[in-house]
């Protein structure tokens, strides 16, 4: 048991680090946005949910309702739901509370350091799950103190661009992910709904955009499939000819 | 700017804190809560994948542009041209790189902007 907890917490060391600057701005920007010291951390401690943070921050400053937020936390969790089902297969032996708290700690970085070993389904594999979710948590905390401390101790941060480092921090997410053909469509289509409907009151207008780019990449994901079927069909006369007279 | 600093309420905190914590777990623990029964359409698993990248471009967006009448889509907007030289950035960087130069060219181009518009 303790080899599996130490290997737990040396498999999620690399992504604490990539983490720490994020949670150490999530930390900052939320003194921006209203909130005590002690009621940062808090909230860390228990939303413990790095891109919904950041984004629930820009909607608490432009007023938006608990509604959206709720809904906009809900949207951006939605990914998730791939990593709750591809974990679920690996521990679905485990008593409910063991399983509950693994899904409360299950982040993008917790998923990725873990998933190999937990493939793998030896016994006690909970415990370096465990271990990787408990050091990633308490990394995230003490980050995110530590930029409120330092948003908190210089309340003049707010006029040197804070809030522009939670754009910053968007782009250098999202800018890997933007690589196929049907992820820019989606990408240009929810942007552009989210501009023309900004004027919407409490930020309605990023739910609505949101929903319209997840349905534009799926209209993208139809057609490019039926072209893959169509060019598989017609492929042997007219796409790869040489291959043809070969044979 | 001087509306950044309006103190959150207790009651505002907790529920928008109670909020977000039920909206991560409930999608969190899903389909564990029902492991081994139940397995996830192709389709949906496709489809998850375009959630991040539409929200957050939109929010990036509306961030940069500003929102309704107060929109301001030019080169004449620092946090257009700021938010290119992230783009340049996150292309070889990684995060903490990409907001360094976010904030640092957003002041410089501000302090341009003051001095020759």
């Amino acid at each position: 048991m303790n080899t599996l907890i130490k290997a737990g917490f040396k498999s999620i060391f690399p992504l604490c680090i990539g983490a720490f600057p994020f949670s150490f701005i999530v930390g900052a920007i939320s003194i921006n946005a209203g909130m005590t010291l002690g009621q940062s951390t808090f909230w860390s401690l228990t939303v413990f949910a790095g891109s919904s943070q950041m984004v629930a921050l820009g909607l608490i400053q432009s007023s938006a309702s608990i509604l959206v937020i709720m809904l906009t936390t809900f949207i951006i969790n939605l990914r998730h739901l791939l990593y709750s089902a591809s974990l679920s297969e690996h521990i679905k032996d485990y008593p409910i509370h063991i399983r509950a708290l693994m899904a409360y700690g299950l982040t993008d970085e917790v998923y990725a350091a873990t998933i190999g070993e937990v493939k793998q389904e030896k016994a006690g594999r909970h415990w370096f799950y465990l271990a990787a979710m408990m050091g990633f948590w308490m990394n995230w905390v003490f980050a995110n103190f530590l930029g409120a401390l330092v948003g908190s101790s210089f309340p003049e941060i707010a006029h040197y661009g804070l809030d522009f480092a939670m754009v910053a921090a968007f782009i250098a997410i999202v800018i890997p992910q933007v690589k196929s053909r049907e992820c820019i469509v989606a990408a240009i289509v929810a942007s552009v709904t989210g501009i023309l409907l900004s004027g919407l009151p409490y930020s309605l207008g990023l739910v609505v955009a949101a929903i319209t780019g997840v349905y534009a990449g799926y209209r993208m994901d139809i057609s490019s499939e039926n072209m893959a079927i169509q060019a598989q069909v017609t492929k042997p006369v007219e796409v790869l000819p040489a291959v043809n007279s070969e044979v | 700017m001087e509306h950044l600093h309006n103190q959150l309420d207790m009651n505002t905190f907790l529920l928008i804190t109670l909020v977000m914590v039920l909206a991560t777990f409930i999608v969190r623990f899903s389909v564990i809560s029902m492991a081994g029964s139940f397995e996830m359409p192709e389709r949906l698993k496709k489809t998850l994948r375009f959630v991040p990248v539409t929200v957050l471009p939109a929010i990036i967006a509306v961030e940069i542009l500003g929102s309704g009448s107060d929109m301001e889509f030019n080169l004449h907007n620092p946090k257009v041209l700021a938010a290119i030289v992230c783009t340049l950035v996150s292309l070889r960087f990684n995060l903490i790189w990409v907001v360094i130069s976010g904030i640092g060219s957003l002041l410089l181009f501000q302090q341009l902007f003051n001095l020759y518009c």
